[in-house]
């Protein structure tokens, strides 16, 4: 990424700090949603735009994060402080105990063994009752404090979820750049050279799962909080399918793309509000467009514009 | 007990025979074509509806509403063919996976407007009829959408291996370049394969109509089942959807009867997911298929 | 080419980030001088918009006719409706959207019990009252003192069911098949509970997927352990397919089913004859023997839109003309306007008898109903209460 990208990158993003000073209440609660999905983009990211790997359970690893912080704030009383660290590992934890057996299946049949693991997961989620409270969900889940000071208003969540994006960001561009960064990429780009010690490349792979799993499950975890109410419909498969379709409208392999896909999707039902029913017609034939023509991306265009300008200015 | 028994495996068979269908369509055009199309259960729901339409709202004569009905729905499948499949013919894996799944969505949401979300009960051509076997009380439709549904395969499975057509549709699976140096239309298979396809889910949705009402939402669950199907019974294989859809809809049934029915449709993708991890080609499959 | 296609996608972008603007910062919603504005959280579109068409139409009579008489509390009555869709985070977005954007004294709550548990922690955050339709027992047990139920608790269904199947027609074995979700699971947990209290047995408990299309495995299962009477708890067209099948096996067994596959749309689903020995339950009775009100209000449903009032939506009008008395009487102050709610007592509405209890369920009977034969026309038998 050129040096002024980042520049602005950074410039806008310490500028988002402002908004709750001057956003009203309700487009505040549509920016935390956002900051929250991006975080679980940026670790699709991983899996899919460095790794290639096709999945279709992202949903179900932000449930698994969600749920777990849940039940060990709700039945065993844990403080969100150390119940969210636990929830988000545990989503690393079973995305290896899955990832190990399921990837070295590729291509559809990656997507199809995911998409099961997804389906399976609201399914036991809605059966589960006893402990995870079936279509009814848990509530009463606690939000976050710092001592006596509550953390539960929108406004003051937003600090947090920011501090948590920015957090999730600079791992994310420091593993990037690191020897794992490179070897996913690598993996995707050449699998067959990569592929001569094949033992190297499923571990890998587990790594960009893994790794993709810890940020959904994160992402879970902090909308569990903000929320107090989990319940399976928030992770079902649609759920999968819109976060690659918001890696995909900002560009599959780019950390702020993943944050400017999460961004828009997660704006673009207020923008159309207008559009009723027909909306849902909309955003597909949409994705379809961007799909066919802009293959890479929204963000491909910004920085293309951005190239643009800066070769205009001296 | 043994008329219970027949009673499961007649509904389970019905049910498996939808599957096999709806997995064969999936199966036909993933081979001639090349794409893995995740908006086939939509094609269903299309088919049915459209059946509605020409049974139901225009009260047409069933020998005229059906293969009006299966016209439309060879012509649904020729316009996929223009819109969808030649723009992201070439494309990797994941673009067609989310370009169908996305789709899928847009055909869905436009058929809820459409036809709107109040459930429809097409007639069948036998009426509400129940016939005797063995015991036990089975409704002719089941039989006829088992009958109907291997005859579509029978047909299918000629064209494929005995017409010279289906020797051109098989060279242009196996190899596209050497396929067009031989001079075959492969563009003119293409739209065939996807006629076929409109034709195959149209069958499937005409034949659920009346056992399983129509319903906008009908697609997805249906081509979950039909997708489990196909990876059990091979990812490549005509005998292998057709093993694959009776075994998940003899699964289905007798997993509800005898282990558990608030868990019947985990143990189907249990089922399923073994076999994706230690049999990935399937019951029937010769080869992991990964095209890009 | 190359300059051009940056303009578009230049013009694209700044649309885009406008667009953006413009939602993060311009409220959409407004309330006028002189107007008393409440919010209204209804599944317009979406795969429920049957049910949200009834509460939609429903509300809206009611806002139209309370103004044609001078309003509420001096001011005009603005019901702003916002969609929830299908989706419990489209639902609490919504709420949130009303509650910022107008900061209304009251809000109608979804008729869906997981949209409402979803919204419910930020009714406790924004402490404004409200009334809602979804059936969940989850949601009164929470005992939010800002929400009241205008429509049965599926508690009360499930005994309804169970009662009739018992003392009502005097059965001793009962199975029980019910939609595997909030709505179906304890549903069927407590009617079991209920029957075995009257002294007859349940033989059997199956569940099916709301998506599933063939529940006859769950059916002969229950008739093989020996049922004599089947209660179902089940949407619409769900339990028209447990009907065709019940037929189509010659079960031959007294089914005792819950309301979804009352209101006409299921109905129409089922032929007379697969209707034959069923007995359903309703949240109310809408039929001319209630009397010239209920009669009129049906007639005055039907010219306005054309269809057929059901009770699921009429509840709403209910609450609204409750919401009415009480702001002519405490105003727009959301603490009174609690505190009104809860005192209501004995209110005949076209629905029900509105009584509000210690966990703000303010209705508590509802109406069982055989078929006709031959017809696919209820017929009122009794009402059952707690």
């Amino acid at each position: 990424m050129p040096r002024p990208a980042v520049v602005a990158s950074v410039a806008l993003f310490l500028l988002a700090l402002l908004l709750p000073a001057t956003v009203s209440g309700y487009g505040i609660r549509i920016l935390n949603l956002a900051f929250i999905s991006a975080i679980a983009v940026i670790g699709l990211n991983f899996a899919f735009g460095y790794a290639g790997l096709i999945t279709l359970a992202q949903a179900g690893f932000v449930g698994c994060g969600a749920y777990v912080t849940a039940i060990l704030t709700t039945s065993v009383g844990l403080s969100p402080w150390v119940s969210i660290p636990i929830a988000t590992a545990s989503g690393g934890v079973l995305a290896v105990l899955i990832g190990l057996p399921i990837l070295r299946l590729k291509g559809h049949y990656l997507a199809l063994a995911t998409l099961g693991f997804n389906v399976s997961f609201v399914i036991v989620a809605t059966n589960w009752k006893s402990v995870m409270g079936g279509t009814d969900g848990i509530s009463g889940i606690p939000a976050l404090t710092l001592g006596s000071f509550s953390l539960g208003t929108d406004h003051r969540y937003f600090y947090v979820l920011w501090t948590a994006l920015a957090v999730a960001t600079w791992v994310a561009w420091r593993i990037r750049a690191s020897h794992v960064g490179l070897a996913m990429i690598a993996v995707r780009d050449d699998e067959i050279a990569t592929a001569t010690s094949s033992v190297g490349v499923t571990r890998i792979r587990v790594q960009a799962f893994a790794l993709s799993a810890v940020y959904a499950a994160l992402a879970g975890a902090l909308f569990a909080h903000m929320t107090n109410f989990v319940a399976p419909d928030d992770f079902a498969l649609g759920h999968s399918i819109i976060y690659l379709a918001m890696l995909i409208i900002g560009g599959e392999g780019s950390i702020v793309g993943a944050i400017a896909g999460a961004v828009i999707v997660t704006f673009m039902p207020e923008l159309l509000r207008d559009l009723g029913s027909a909306y849902l017609i909309f955003f597909g034939g949409l994705m379809l467009l961007i799909l066919i023509y802009l293959p890479k991306g929204l963000f491909s265009v910004a920085a293309a514009l951005g190239r643009r300008l800066g070769m205009a200015r001296p | 007990m043994s008329q219970q028994l027949v009673q499961l495996i007649v509904s389970g068979l019905a049910v498996g025979a939808v599957y096999a269908l709806v997995g064969l369509a999936f199966i036909l055009v993933n081979e001639a074509t090349g794409v893995v199309n995740f908006a086939t259960g939509q094609f269903v729901m299309v088919g049915c509806f459209v059946a509605v339409t020409t049974v139901v709202q225009m009260q047409l004569p069933l020998a005229a509403a059906y293969p009006l009905a299966l016209t439309a729905m060879a012509f649904f499948g020729a316009i996929f063919y223009a819109i969808v499949f030649r723009p992201l013919q070439d494309r990797a894996v994941v673009t067609v996976i989310i370009g169908t799944v996305m789709i899928g969505i847009v055909i869905q949401n436009a058929s809820l407007i459409t036809w709107g979300s109040v459930p429809f009960r097409p007639r069948s051509p036998f009426g509400r009829q129940v016939v005797d076997v063995f015991g036990a009380a089975i409704s002719a439709h089941a039989l006829f959408v088992i009958a109907v549904a291997f005859l579509m395969i029978g047909l299918l499975y000629v064209l494929i291996y005995r017409t010279s057509v289906g020797a051109r549709m098989r060279a242009v699976a196996q190899d596209r370049d050497a396929a067009r140096l031989m001079g075959i239309g492969v563009d003119r298979m293409f739209v065939l394969t996807w006629v076929i396809a409109g034709l195959l889910t149209g069958t499937a949705g005409i034949l659920v109509g009346p056992m399983w009402f129509a319903d906008v939402n009908m697609g997805d669950p249906i081509a979950l089942k039909a997708f489990a199907a196909i990876i059990i019974g091979g990812f490549s294989s005509v005998p292998g959807a057709i093993l694959g859809g009776v075994l998940v809809g003899l699964a289905e049934m007798l997993g509800a009867a005898y282990v558990s029915s608030t868990y019947k449709d985990g143990i189907v993708f249990l089922i399923m997911i073994l076999f994706l991890l230690v049999r990935p080609q399937g019951i029937f499959g010769e080869r992991i298929g990964e095209r890009a | 080419m190359g300059k051009k296609r940056t303009m578009t996608r230049r013009t694209v972008l700044a649309g885009l980030a406008a667009g953006a603007g413009v939602t993060i910062y311009a409220p959409r919603l407004s309330a006028q001088a002189g107007e008393i504005a409440v919010g209204a959280m209804v599944p317009i579109t979406g795969p429920f918009n049957v049910s949200g068409q009834q509460y939609h139409f429903s509300l809206q009579m009611a806002q139209d006719e309370i103004n044609a008489k001078g309003g509420v509390a001096g001011k005009k009555l603005k019901i702003v409706f916002e969609d929830v869709k299908d989706s419990n985070s489209v639902a609490v977005n919504a709420y949130l959207k009303v509650v910022r954007d107008l900061n209304p004294p009251f809000v109608f709550l979804s008729s869906y019990t997981t949209q409402n548990l979803a919204t419910e922690p930020e009714v406790v955050k924004a402490q404004i009252p409200g009334m809602y339709a979804g059936g969940g027992d989850a949601m009164h047990a929470k005992k939010n003192p800002w929400l009241f139920r205008i429509r049965p608790y599926d508690g009360l269904q499930a005994l309804a069911l169970a009662r009739h199947a018992t003392e009502g027609l005097g059965k001793k074995k009962i199975g029980i098949l019910y939609v595997q979700n909030d709505f179906g699971q304890p549903g069927a947990l407590a009617a079991e509970k209920i029957v075995k209290a009257a002294g007859a047995a349940v033989v059997g408990l199956e569940a099916y997927a709301f998506t599933d299309n063939d529940m006859s495995a769950q059916l002969q299962k229950l008739k093989n352990a020996g049922a004599d009477c089947l209660i179902a708890i089940s949407y619409g067209k769900d339990g028209a397919l447990i009907l065709k099948l019940a037929k189509e096996m010659a079960l031959n067994l007294p089914i005792v089913i819950s309301s979804g596959v009352m209101v006409p749309a299921a109905r129409n689903l089922i032929a007379p004859d697969e209707l034959a020995g069923i007995y359903g339950v309703m949240d109310a009775h809408l039929g001319p023997e209630r009397g010239a009100a209920v009669a009129d209000y049906v007639k005055r449903f039907k010219d306005r839109f054309k269809i057929d009032p059901d009770p699921f939506g009429s509840c709403y009008y209910d609450g609204a003309m409750i919401l009415k008395q009480v702001l002519d009487k405490v105003g727009p102050d959301r603490a009174k306007i609690r505190d009104a709610l809860k005192a209501v007592k004995g209110y005949e509405g076209v629905t029900n008898t509105f009584t509000t209890d210690a966990d703000g369920n303010m209705v508590h009977s509802l109406a069982v109903f055989s078929i006709k034969p031959g017809t696919r026309d209820p017929v009122f038998l009794r009402t059952i209460g707690a």
